[in-house]
């Protein structure tokens, strides 16, 4: 590594050869070891030291206190806390799961036998049909009266 | 993250506790105006609270997530200012140094300082994150979205025109000195 690489990788890099790419940390620290070397090194901690004492960060222990007063206070005023998008892909998931397995059953169902869903009809609504007749009779016999 | 998307105000109080500093100090280093700094750390803060559904876990670390958006809020600030600037009489930078004349340590301070806030805007977020807040240039080129050989440019012309600058003041410094005795 020649003094100007070296130079210019100070520029790059900073003071800190540490902080500097592995692979050329063992040439910098050969120029390091020259008097220009230091010298650059010292030059370029100065600076860092410079900017370290001209720019503090300003310490404010009550700005947490002030953002955390500023969240919206109820579930509604942000997104709702409960419908997180994977409780939502859930819900979803859990809604549609019963259409896909009628619609596979519907299809996958012998429709070609005859009677069927008479014999469903009728099984199902029997005692319905026989109220209803029972009533039309009782309804004809008191009309024949 | 994953707590913060479902509204924990505890997990939001520990990413506040780890780098509500650092984004303060940083958006205090670009600015150089504490009432900037603060309102850009706030917001920031108050964007991830909105906005962390739609972080990528994964794709981009938190901490580079909070200082790209600390980054933009820095950049608005500047607009808003470089506008009150065209728009009054005042510059702000005269405002800000041209304290009463203290201290050789105070007025080197104060030489920095202006020296920095003279720097172009990119120039100065890659030196600050970089040389200051510690980052490495891969992370820092992330939140300025740049490629790590631009970052590396901006840095190292940074660094070149502050030498230059504190030079050309320690020079003045000792002329005036010279001149005392």
């Amino acid at each position: 590594m020649t003094i100007d690489e070296f130079v210019r990788y100070v520029d790059v890099h900073g003071a800190d050869l540490e902080r500097w790419p592995a692979e050329l940390r063992a040439a910098a620290y050969a120029v390091a070891a020259t008097a220009v070397g230091r010298s650059e090194l010292e030059a370029a901690r100065a600076l860092g030291d410079l900017l370290e004492e001209s720019l503090p960060a300003p310490p404010e222990p009550g700005l947490k206190r002030r953002i955390l007063g500023r969240l919206p206070t109820s579930a509604s005023a942000g997104s709702p806390g409960w419908l997180t998008p994977a409780r939502w892909r859930r819900l979803a998931a859990t809604a549609v799961a019963p259409l896909a397995l009628g619609f596979v059953l519907g299809f996958a169902w012998p429709h070609e036998e005859d009677g069927f869903e008479d014999a469903v009809s009728e099984l199902a609504f029997s005692s319905v049909f026989e109220e209803e007749l029972a009533a039309e009779g009782d309804a004809e016999e008191r009309d024949a009266e | 993250m994953r707590r913060i998307r479902l509204r924990d105000r505890a997990a939001f109080g520990l990413l506040l506790d780890r780098h509500l500093a650092g984004v303060q100090a940083y958006a205090f280093r670009m600015t150089d105006n504490r009432a900037d700094a603060e309102d850009i750390a706030q917001e920031t803060f108050l964007r991830v609270w909105d906005r962390a559904r739609t972080f990528k876990a994964g794709r981009v670390r938190v901490s580079t997530w909070l200082y790209r958006i600390a980054h933009n809020l820095c950049v608005d600030a500047f607009r808003r200012r470089r506008e009150v600037v065209e728009d009054g009489p005042e510059t702000l930078a005269d405002e800000r140094y041209s304290g009463l004349p203290g201290s050789i340590a105070e007025e080197r301070r104060a030489a920095v300082r202006a020296a920095v806030a003279e720097l172009p805007e990119r120039q100065r977020a890659a030196l600050v994150l970089c040389q200051l807040q510690g980052w490495s240039n891969r992370d820092a080129a992330v939140v300025l979205e740049v490629s790590v050989d631009a970052l590396e440019s901006l840095v190292a012309r940074a660094r070149r025109t502050l030498k230059k600058r504190l030079l050309a003041f320690r020079e003045e410094a000792g002329q005036a000195q010279g001149r005392a005795t």
